[in-house]
């Protein structure tokens, strides 16, 4: 368990996490959100000791984090960090031994990492030669060999192509299964909500909606319904709707209309009053998708 | 699952990557290359070329030519000047000769020199004292005086001389090898020093740092760091340093002093020492910096510093008992160029050089806690170049 309780962090005038509390359960994937300059990486900077908080503590398995502990964590840096001129295999087993590994357990697991990323045919030559891609998956391989029980990733799929995106997220997967926890941040919000567990969402250091995916949607009370119209008058236009309290017309086109619903809103009257209108084709009902929980808590 | 400690201590890992990355880099391969180049070419053309002491080209003519002849190569060695007497015709021929530059003067008939310009105090003094002591001989003879007696006449016993103070002639044939420990040690300071803190700014501008401090402490990453490069040194220190001894010794370039282990015993340790000293502040530079170009404007107070030095030690390889001397090696941080003259050319008291040894080490620890707390500190805060109180700051928290 991985716990940041009551982390302060300033940088002169600017507060860059106040008073964030958070535990991370272990086994999940666990996304950390928030916009540019939320505090996301000053977070994860605090877990390996590279910042000092000015208040609070990350403390591991109910302990303050040590050095030692360090040990057995893998990071991935927001700024991609490797040895530019130094080959990448000579790298994999070199932080492989500073994580306590021999040189040939380092060597073996380095290659068994490349190959899952995907790289392995580059194991030879110097970091700077590779794309900006492989080099993020040379990176995710160092966080990953000496198999960490602590993954921290910040912008883990920033710059890979879908088929890496796609090896990563299994390997994740894979990790969070084997009793691994793992907390990555990214932008990329409809891919945090099919692969996360649970998500915190950070603003201005501040720690502004946690839990698991599926009861912060279901619990926000909001839905959307999808309805698709045949209608000869033209009302199919999404008129039908408006004016309704509780209501917002989201979308309207010829693939039918999204209505956001307040929770006080019946979703069956609003069917009934569709079908006043004209045919309903189809229609769906959905709970509202991270991003729209993301964008609300950020502007609340 | 990873094993605290199975792997070896982390120091070691950090020295064992500088150690082998650097040392199979092509840049000190050429540099070396470029070091035994220079080094064997200022032994081997100096001996193919021939020596660089001038030889004195001296006519004589006329009377007295071969007394002259004989006195001249009798008394050059006592003035320290290479001579070398040719016969000339008569006066027109000596003239010519002058004229030619084929001798430099020429003496003629025993009372009369042909020179071009200046003579020379040195060369001026033996032309006139053979020509008296040959003059002197012939009227001594006139006069009856035998040959036997006529030397002893003009070959006075030399005054003796009554010491007031114990002499303590300098060790001049260690002067050389003094000057060249200097000029080493200065330029393994500025090389290494500067590879130090364009290591530590490669790792804080590539961000390699902040996987590294996740793994090590910011004094485990400096330690290995500089011992890594410390080691580089020396290798390359040895890479150079034996073929130029072995080429020496083969073209007999110099004969080896009896203080020569020693000096090179002094030039190593004052090596490692004034590394010590100073490898730590380039890294404090390097990790305040945050492009390549702002190392040499965090590096220049060292830099001066370190060549005001060499012009002292320089100056202590003339005047190693001089009070300059004997004062600029105790000051720690000049220590390491100026203690070696002193010790190799001049005197130095028992005492001196452990005290020397002492100051330069608790300046080095001194010098070890500052510069690993700028360094924490500057390695934790990447982005524009930092000023010695944010980085201060940033190493406190």
């Amino acid at each position: 368990m991985l716990g940041f309780c009551g982390l302060t962090k300033r940088y002169g005038s600017l507060v860059a996490l106040d008073q964030l509390t958070l535990e991370v359960p272990p086994g999940r994937l666990f996304g950390l959100l928030g916009p540019n300059g939320a505090g996301k990486s000053t977070a994860m900077k605090l877990v390996f000791g590279l910042l000092r908080p000015d208040g609070g503590e990350v403390r591991w398995h109910g302990r303050p984090v040590s050095q030692p502990d360090r040990l057995g964590f893998g990071y991935l840096p927001e700024e991609r960090g490797l040895y530019p001129k130094m080959r990448v295999r000579d790298q994999l087993v070199y932080f492989g031994r500073l994580h306590g590994l021999s040189a040939g357990e380092a060597a073996s697991r380095g290659e068994h990492w490349l190959e899952r990323l995907g790289v392995a045919e580059r194991a030879k030559d110097r970091a700077e030669s590779l794309s900006l891609g492989n080099q993020q998956r040379v990176q995710l391989a160092a966080a990953l060999v000496h198999d960490p029980q602590l993954l921290v990733l910040d912008e883990p799929f920033s710059g890979l192509d879908p088929v890496a995106v796609d090896a990563l997220s299994a390997v994740l997967a894979e990790r969070a299964a084997a009793g691994v926890t793992v907390v990555f941040s990214s932008h990329q919000l409809d891919l945090v909500e099919d692969l996360c567990d649970s998500v915190a969402i950070v603003h201005r250091g501040r720690l502004v909606l946690s839990g698991v995916v599926r009861d912060l949607k279901r619990s926000s009370g909001r839905r959307c319904l999808n309805v698709v119209l045949q209608s000869p008058n033209g009302a199919a236009d999404g008129s039908w709707a408006e004016g309704v309290p509780g209501v917002v017309v989201e979308q309207t086109g010829p693939d039918g209309t999204r209505l956001r619903l307040d929770p006080s809103v019946d979703a069956l009257a609003m069917l009934q009053r569709a079908a006043t209108t004209g045919r309903v084709v189809d229609f769906g009902l959905e709970l509202p998708a991270l991003s729209e929980l993301f964008r609300e808590a950020v502007r609340s | 699952m990873s094993r605290p400690g199975g792997s070896g201590h982390p120091v070691l890992l950090v020295t064992r990557r500088e150690v082998t990355e650097r040392a199979r880099a092509k840049s000190f391969l050429v540099s070396t290359g470029i070091y035994l180049v220079v080094a064997l070419a200022s032994i081997i053309v100096p001996n193919v070329v021939g020596d660089d002491e001038p030889v004195h080209r001296v006519g004589v003519a006329g009377a007295a030519s071969e007394q002259l002849q004989a006195a001249i190569a009798t008394l050059a060695p006592s003035v320290d000047l290479k001579v070398e007497v040719r016969r000339l015709a008569d006066a027109g021929a000596a003239a010519a000769a002058v004229r030619e530059r084929t001798v430099r003067v020429a003496i003629v008939d025993g009372n009369r020199l042909v020179a071009r310009s200046d003579v020379g105090d040195q060369l001026g003094l033996l032309l006139n004292t053979a020509a008296y002591q040959v003059g002197a001989a012939a009227r001594l003879a006139e006069a009856g005086v035998s040959p036997a007696d006529a030397a002893r006449l003009l070959s006075p016993e030399p005054l003796a001389v009554d010491r007031v103070v114990e002499a303590r002639p300098l060790r001049e044939s260690n002067r050389p090898l003094a000057f060249t420990g200097v000029m080493v040690i200065c330029l393994l300071l500025l090389t290494y020093g500067f590879t130090v803190a364009n290591g530590v700014l490669e790792e804080k501008a590539s961000r390699v740092s902040e996987v590294l401090l996740g793994a090590l402490r910011p004094s485990q990453l400096l330690a290995g760091k500089v011992v890594g490069i410390g080691v580089v040194a020396v290798i390359q220190l040895l890479m150079v340093g034996i073929p130029a001894v072995l080429t020496a010794l083969a073209f007999d370039s110099f004969s080896l002093p009896g203080g020569t282990p020693l000096t090179l015993a002094a030039v190593l340790l004052w090596s490692i020492l004034g590394y010590g000293l100073y490898s730590c502040i380039f890294a404090a530079a390097g990790a305040a910096a945050s492009r390549p170009e702002d190392v040499g404007n965090a590096t220049a107070p060292i830099t001066i510093l370190i060549a005001a030095t060499y012009f002292v030690a320089i100056a202590a390889t003339q005047d190693p008992d001089g009070a300059i001397s004997r004062v600029a090696s105790f000051i720690p941080p000049m220590t390491p160029m100026t203690m070696l003259p002193r010790s190799a050319v001049g005197h130095v008291e028992p005492w001196e050089v452990p005290l020397a040894m002492l100051l330069v080490l608790v300046t080095t620890y001194l010098t070890v806690r500052l510069g690993a707390r700028v360094y924490a500190g500057g390695m934790r805060r990447p982005g524009p170049k930092l000023r010695l109180r944010e980085v201060w700051r940033a190493a406190a928290g």
